[in-house]
C-alpha cells in the first residue's frame, strides 16, 4: 500500500518534469505546431541590472509561458475541453451555425446586418474600373473580375436564425449593382457553385471553414487558366487533372481553416475531400502571361495549387489585399506600398481582381489610391 | 513567483521535488532553503538581502534572551520587526495622509520617496514575533542553528502569503525534522492540487466576473450588476486565498511539515465571532495569543474587552494594506463582533440557522465591499446594493465561468458535517486506500485536474492573485 503511494508521488513528480523535458528536447517527441498568429517573446539577456530591476525574470516567464514547447499540446487540451464540455471556442469572428456549420462573424454580418462601404466612392472606384478595363483592352491586356460567394451566401440556410434574413442592401448587392451600370463584365460564382454544391460528391466548401475547399477552387482555377489561354489564342502551358486522392482534410491546406485555428485535439469534421493532383501539358515556345491578382484570401486556396508558377510568368504576382505581393515562385513577398505599382500594370499581361462576396469591407483596400496612376501609367503604352 | 504560475510549476517545483528527494534527509533541510531564498530572489531580488539580513540581527537578539537584560531584548526584537513592518508597508499611507493634512492647513507638502513593499512582509514579520515571544516565555526551545531559524522563516510555501505558523506550530518538526520519513508526500501533493484547482479554476472565473463587471463604471452600474460584483468577490477572494493555503500546507507536507490549517467552510459560520475562527484562522490566532491576551482579552471586564477587540480588529485591518478601507473593514467587523458579544448572539442564536448564516454572509458581503474598493468607490457602491436600478451596460458571463461558479458556490457550503481537517484527513485516507483499481482511478483524476490547471494557465493571462500584494 505503501508502494502504491511512492509510486503515485514519482509518477507525478514525473508528469510535472515532463514539460522540462520537452524544453530540453530530453524526449525527442515532435510537438505539432498551433495554427493562428502568435506574438513570438523576445529573450532579454541576462545582467545583474535585469535581475535586481526583475526584468530578466519578467521577461522569462513571458518567453516561457509563449514559447514553452509542451504548450501546444495544453492549449489543445484546454481547447478540447472548452469546446466539448462548455461550448466554447478561442477564436475571434468566429460564429457556429447550425449542424456544425462554422462562420465568418463579421462576413455574416455583412451579409445579413451591415453596410460597410461607401456607395459614393465605391461608385467612383467602379467607374475608374471600368475605364482601366478600357485602357487594359486597348492595350492587349486581359482583364477579370471575379467574385466566389462567401460561405455565408451558399449556405445561409446554416446561419443562425438572427443571421439569415437580409435587412439591408448590402455591400455585395452594392457592388454587382454597380458594375451591372457600369457594364463591366465579371463572373458572379455564385450560381455556379450552388450548382457544383447540389452535385458534387466532394464538398467546394467544407463545413468548418470559411473559404471554400482546395476541390472548391479548383474549378475556378481551371476556369481562370482556359479564359487567360482563350485570350491569348490558346497558346499557354496546360494543365491536366492526373487524379484525385481523397482523404480527410489536409492540415496544409485551407480545408477546414477555422476548425484547424480552433486548435483542438480531435477533429469535428470527418468529411472525406478531394484533392486534385494535376499534370502539366507543356507546348513548344508556349507562352507564359504575367498575371496580377488582386485578391483576398480566397486566392490562397488557388495559389496553393502549386502550378502557376509553370504556367504563368515567374514575375506574376498575388497581391493580398492590396497589401503585401506574393510571388507565384518562392521570391520573397513585398509591401505594395514599396513597389512601382504602375510599372507592375504596365507589365502584366493579365489583371484579375478576386473578391468574395461578403468580404467588402475595406475593398479596394487602397487600389482606389492608385487607379489614376495605374491609368495614366498603362495609357502611355502603345495599343495593340 | 507565486504557486500557480507557470515558472513554478513547470520549473521550480519539479526541481525543488528532484532535488529534495535525491539527497540525504541531514540535507534535506539546506534545500528547502536554497530553494526558498532562490524563490523569494526571483520576486524579490533586492530585499532578500533585507530578509537575511534582519533574520540574523533578530536571532542574534533572540539567542540574548538568556541574559538578564533578556525583556529589553524581547522589547528590540518587536520593535525591529514592527518598526520595519511600518516602514516599509505604512511610510507611503503616513506621508501621504501627513500631506493631505498640510494641504488643508495650508502648509506646504514635505517631498518623500515611495518606499516600496518587500513581498510577504506582512507575513514573515510575524512569524519572527512569534518567534521570539514564544522563545522568550519559554513555550519552545530556541533554536539551536541559525539555518533552522531562517528554514522557519523562509521556507517558501508559506513565505509569501501564509499561513502565518507560529512557532509553536513547527518548532518540534524542525528540530526532528531528521527523524521525518515523509509518508504524507502524496496528501500534500493531492492537497496541492485540489488549491491549485481552487485557484486557478474557481478564483479565477469568480475574478472574471468581477474584473467585467469592474469595468462598467459605478454610476452605470445596475442593482443586479452590483450583487453579482460583491458576491463574486466575496468567492473569489476565499478561493484565491483558501486555494493559495492548501498550495502552501499540501507543498508543506511534501517537505516533511505540518502547517496549521487557514481556513475552515468561512461562508457557513452563523455569527461573525464564529467566522473569524473559520477565516484566515492562523491571522486570527496569532492576533488572539499575542496581541488580544497580552492587551488582557475579556480578563478586565466587557469594556475593556470591547477595547481591546476594537484595536486587534483595527490593527488586523490595517495589517492587510496601508489603506483606509482596511482600516474601516477591520473596525467594520470588530464592531459587528462587539454587538455579538454585547447582544446579537442571545437574539441570533433563537433564530433559525439559515437566517444566522444569511446574516453573517451579508455582513461579511458589505465587509467585502469596504474591503476591495476605495472609501469614495465604496460609498459610491453600496448603496447600488439597496436600490433598483435595471441594467444599462450589459455583461455577459460565459457558461464556463457559471459552470465554475455554481460549483464553487456548492464547494464553500458544504462543510456541514466536518471540519476542514476531518474533511481533508477523510479525503486522504479514502483516496489512498482500498483496492488498487480506486486508488489508480482517483490518481489519475487527480493528475488530469493538475494537467487541466496547467492547461488553463497557459491559455489564459489571467490570473490575479489577491494576497500577494500584503
Amino acid at each position: 500500500m505503501k508502494n502504491l503511494k511512492n509510486i503515485f508521488f514519482v509518477a507525478a513528480a514525473f508528469l510535472l518534469f515532463i514539460p522540462l523535458l520537452y524544453q530540453l528536447d530530453f524526449l525527442n517527441l515532435k510537438v505539432y505546431p498551433l495554427k493562428g498568429a502568435f506574438e513570438k517573446q523576445t529573450n532579454e539577456s541576462f545582467s545583474w541590472d535585469t535581475w535586481f530591476s526583475k526584468d530578466w525574470q519578467e521577461n522569462k516567464q513571458d518567453v516561457l509561458k509563449s514559447d514553452l514547447n509542451f504548450k501546444p499540446n495544453l492549449v489543445r487540451l484546454q481547447h478540447q475541453v472548452d469546446y466539448s464540455v462548455f461550448g466554447e471556442y478561442h477564436m475571434h469572428n468566429f460564429l457556429e451555425g447550425k449542424n456544425k456549420y462554422f462562420f465568418s462573424k463579421s462576413w455574416a454580418k455583412s451579409r445579413c446586418c451591415n453596410n460597410d462601404l461607401n456607395a459614393d466612392s465605391l461608385q467612383i472606384f467602379v467607374k475608374k474600373l471600368a475605364r482601366l478595363n478600357q485602357v487594359l483592352e486597348q492595350k492587349g491586356k486581359y482583364f477579370q473580375i471575379i467574385i466566389p460567394p462567401s460561405k455565408e451566401e451558399l449556405f445561409s440556410n446554416q446561419l443562425p436564425e438572427e443571421f439569415q434574413t437580409i435587412q439591408i442592401k448590402n455591400d455585395y448587392h452594392l457592388y454587382t449593382n454597380l458594375l451591372d451600370e457600369s457594364g463591366l463584365q465579371y463572373w458572379d460564382l455564385l450560381n455556379k457553385y450552388k450548382q457544383i454544391q447540389d452535385t458534387a460528391t466532394y464538398p467546394a466548401y467544407s463545413k468548418t471553414s470559411v473559404h471554400w475547399t482546395t476541390y472548391g477552387a479548383h474549378f475556378t482555377l481551371l476556369q481562370i487558366l482556359d479564359s487567360i489561354n482563350l485570350f491569348f489564342n490558346n497558346t499557354m502551358n496546360q494543365i491536366e487533372i492526373k487524379k484525385f486522392d481523397y482523404e480527410k482534410f489536409r492540415n496544409e491546406s485551407s480545408d477546414g481553416d477555422y476548425e484547424q485555428t480552433l486548435n483542438l485535439m480531435y477533429r469535428i469534421d470527418q468529411t472525406t475531400f478531394a484533392y486534385p493532383f494535376y499534370e502539366l501539358k507543356p507546348q513548344e515556345n508556349a507562352f507564359k502571361p504575367k498575371v496580377l491578382t488582386i485578391g483576398d484570401s480566397f486566392y490562397w486556396a488557388i495559389k496553393g495549387s502549386w502550378m502557376l508558377d509553370k504556367i504563368y510568368h515567374k514575375e506574376s504576382k498575388y497581391l493580398y489585399y492590396y497589401s503585401t505581393a506574393y510571388s507565384v515562385g518562392s521570391a520573397p513577398s513585398l509591401k505594395v506600398s514599396e513597389m512601382d505599382i504602375v510599372k507592375e500594370f504596365q507589365t502584366a499581361d493579365a489583371i484579375i481582381l478576386l473578391n468574395s462576396s461578403h468580404n467588402l469591407e475595406g475593398f479596394p483596400f487602397g487600389m482606389e489610391n492608385d487607379i489614376d496612376a495605374i491609368i495614366s501609367g498603362l495609357e502611355t503604352l502603345p495599343n495593340k | 513567483m507565486v504557486f500557480s504560475s507557470i515558472i513554478f510549476l513547470a520549473v521550480f517545483l519539479p526541481l525543488f521535488l528532484l532535488s529534495f528527494y535525491s539527497t540525504p534527509t541531514t540535507y534535506k533541510k539546506w534545500i528547502i532553503s536554497f530553494f526558498s531564498i532562490l524563490f523569494y530572489a526571483w520576486g524579490a531580488p533586492v530585499f532578500i538581502f533585507f530578509l537575511i539580513g534582519s533574520s540574523i540581527l533578530d536571532y542574534w537578539i533572540t539567542r540574548q534572551f538568556n541574559s538578564v537584560y533578556k525583556k529589553w531584548f524581547l522589547g528590540s526584537s518587536i520593535l525591529l520587526n514592527v518598526g520595519l513592518l511600518v516602514y516599509f508597508k505604512y511610510f507611503n499611507f503616513f506621508a501621504n495622509n501627513t500631506n493631505t493634512l498640510f494641504n488643508l492647513l495650508d502648509i506646504p507638502e514635505f517631498p518623500y520617496q515611495e518606499v516600496i513593499l518587500p513581498i510577504g512582509i506582512s507575513f514573515f514579520t510575524f512569524q519572527k514575533i512569534s518567534y521570539s515571544v514564544d522563545v522568550y516565555e519559554g513555550k519552545n526551545k530556541p533554536l539551536s542553528h541559525f539555518s533552522d531559524y531562517l528554514l522557519y522563516i523562509i521556507m517558501f510555501p508559506q513565505l509569501i502569503a501564509g499561513p502565518i505558523v507560529r512557532y509553536k506550530d513547527v518548532s518540534l518538526q524542525i528540530q526532528n525534522f531528521n527523524l521525518n520519513k515523509f509518508t504524507e508526500k502524496t496528501p500534500g501533493l493531492y492537497r496541492f492540487i485540489i488549491g491549485l484547482f481552487k485557484k486557478v479554476i474557481i478564483a479565477n472565473s469568480f475574478a472574471f466576473v468581477v474584473e467585467q463587471i469592474n469595468a462598467v463604471p459605478i454610476e452605470s452600474l445596475s442593482t443586479s450588476q452590483a450583487w453579482i460584483s460583491a458576491l463574486a468577490y466575496s468567492f473569489q477572494i476565499y478561493y484565491d486565498f483558501s486555494g493559495y493555503s492548501d498550495m502552501a500546507i499540501g507543498l508543506g507536507l511534501i517537505m516533511g511539515f505540518s502547517f496549521p490549517e487557514n481556513f475552515n467552510f468561512p461562508y457557513i459560520a452563523k455569527n461573525i465571532t464564529e467566522f473569524w475562527q473559520r477565516w484566515h484562522i492562523t491571522l486570527g490566532t496569532w492576533m488572539r495569543d499575542y496581541l488580544y491576551i497580552p492587551l488582557g482579552g475579556n480578563k478586565n471586564g466587557k469594556y475593556r474587552t470591547y477595547v481591546n477587540l476594537l484595536t486587534v480588529f483595527f490593527i488586523s485591518g490595517f495589517w492587510h494594506g496601508a489603506n483606509w478601507n482596511f482600516i474601516f473593514w477591520g473596525l467594520f467587523h470588530g464592531s459587528f463582533l462587539i454587538i455579538e458579544r454585547a447582544f446579537g448572539l442571545k437574539i441570533l442564536n433563537k433564530l433559525p440557522s439559515f437566517v444566522q448564516m444569511a446574516y453573517t454572509f451579508f455582513v461579511v458581503l458589505i465587509g467585502w465591499v469596504l474591503f476591495s474598493k476605495d472609501m469614495s468607490q465604496a460609498m459610491e457602491f453600496l448603496p447600488k446594493l439597496f436600490s433598483n436600478i435595471p441594467e444599462s451596460q450589459e455583461v455577459l458571463i460565459s457558461f464556463k465561468s457559471k459552470f465554475w461558479m455554481v460549483f464553487g458556490l456548492i464547494g464553500a457550503f458544504i462543510g456541514f458535517s466536518h471540519t476542514i481537517t476531518v474533511g481533508f484527513s477523510h479525503f486522504y485516507t479514502w483516496s489512498l486506500s482500498g483496492s488498487y483499481l480506486k486508488q489508480s482511478l482517483i490518481f489519475i483524476g487527480m493528475m488530469a485536474i493538475l494537467v487541466y490547471c496547467f492547461s488553463t494557465l497557459i491559455t489564459s493571462g489571467f490570473n490575479p492573485f489577491i494576497y500577494y500584494r500584503f
